[in-house]
């Protein structure tokens, strides 16, 4: 099950998305892909925390945005799926609030001034609608949902380079756990959930995977390590040459590996 | 178990909404309703609000 994790990092287990189990190394999340935070930073200028405020970064990773947060002055509580960023974001931040949760059933004793997510929602893929009632919920009224998560055509070299190879070796076609909406799609479940849209931007960004050496094959194990756990283990390694093959002339550029992400971002406020 | 007042009164239980208590018997959280009942657990001091990872009490 586990190839390119020790037995430790094995019990690292996330579940944004059921039945899929995903796992996490936030290790390697935080060192080689501190991108995921350090690109997001400027949607805490979207959320503008204000001192005093109550504020839950939901899928909150290592809880390097949720650090931002607080130091703001605003009083954060972090909720990850994974027990394990939970971990590395209380040892890293001893001060800041952190529990284990699921973006799908998560309630707060107490509604929040927002709920702030970044690089999290499209892993919560079991049931959309689902998230944003749990949300609304959290929320008083007036208070805003600030987000940013991969949209519609995200990492889609990288993914159609995932089927085209999984295909070539004759391996079913394995199903994506993500959740990249368009932008339209997005609105009209924000606006059925009971928020009113106010900004909502959909925009391309490419991202230099700098940290990775064996570019897409390296973030497949990352991202998608639980699709590897249906592979022979002996056709692991050709399988991955193989997408780094299929994903390298739309990927791979003089300077290194780029990532074709493309976000969706948006302020939305419960009435 | 050390788990923060504060932290106690800001959750709550995912499956019914009531409010938790600390069982510190056992080093976990109980949902205070009866009807509910879902006990979850704390490792190294995080809260697993998770209803998969409860037990009925």
């Amino acid at each position: 099950m586990c190839r390119y994790l020790n037995d430790s990092e094995c019990e690292l287990i996330l579940r944004y998305e059921t039945p899929n189990l995903t796992r996490w190394n936030a290790r390697a999340y935080d060192s080689s892909f501190g991108y995921v935070s350090a690109h997001g930073a400027p949607l805490v200028e979207l959320l503008d925390p204000q001192p005093g405020e109550r504020v839950l970064d939901l899928g909150c990773g290592t809880g390097v945005l949720t650090a931002d947060i607080a130091a703001r002055g605003a009083e954060v509580l972090g909720i990850d799926g994974s027990h394990s960023m939970i971990e590395t974001a209380i040892s890293q931040h001893p001060g800041l609030d952190f529990a284990v949760g699921d973006g799908h059933d998560f309630t707060v004793a107490q509604p929040y001034d927002a709920v702030f997510s970044n690089a999290a929602l499209h892993w919560m893929s079991r049931d959309p609608e689902a998230v944003i009632a749990c949300v609304r919920m959290a929320l008083r009224p007036g208070g805003r949902f600030v987000a940013e998560l991969g949209g519609a055509g995200n990492c889609a070299a990288l993914t159609s380079a995932m089927l085209t190879a999984w295909r070539e070796y004759g391996l079913r076609e394995p199903e994506l756990p993500w959740y990249f909406p368009s932008p339209a799609e997005y609105a009209r479940r924000l606006e059925q959930g009971g928020f009113t849209v106010r900004i909502l931007e959909y925009f391309d960004r490419p991202t230099p995977l700098d940290d990775c050496p064996n570019g897409a094959a390296d973030w497949v194990r990352l991202f998608a390590g639980s699709l590897l756990d249906g592979v022979p283990l002996a056709t692991v390694e050709p399988l991955l040459l193989r997408v780094n093959e299929l994903a390298a002339p739309a990927l791979r550029r003089e300077s290194g590996w780029m990532a074709d992400y493309v976000r969706l971002r948006f302020a939305a406020v419960r009435p | 178990m050390k788990i923060d007042d504060w932290l106690l009164d800001i959750l709550a239980c995912p499956a019914c909404k009531s409010p938790l208590r600390v069982e510190s018997d056992t080093d976990e959280l109980a949902c205070t309703s009866s009807e509910c009942g879902l006990v979850y657990p704390v490792r190294d001091d995080i809260p697993v609000l998770l209803v998969d990872e409860a037990r009925k009490a």
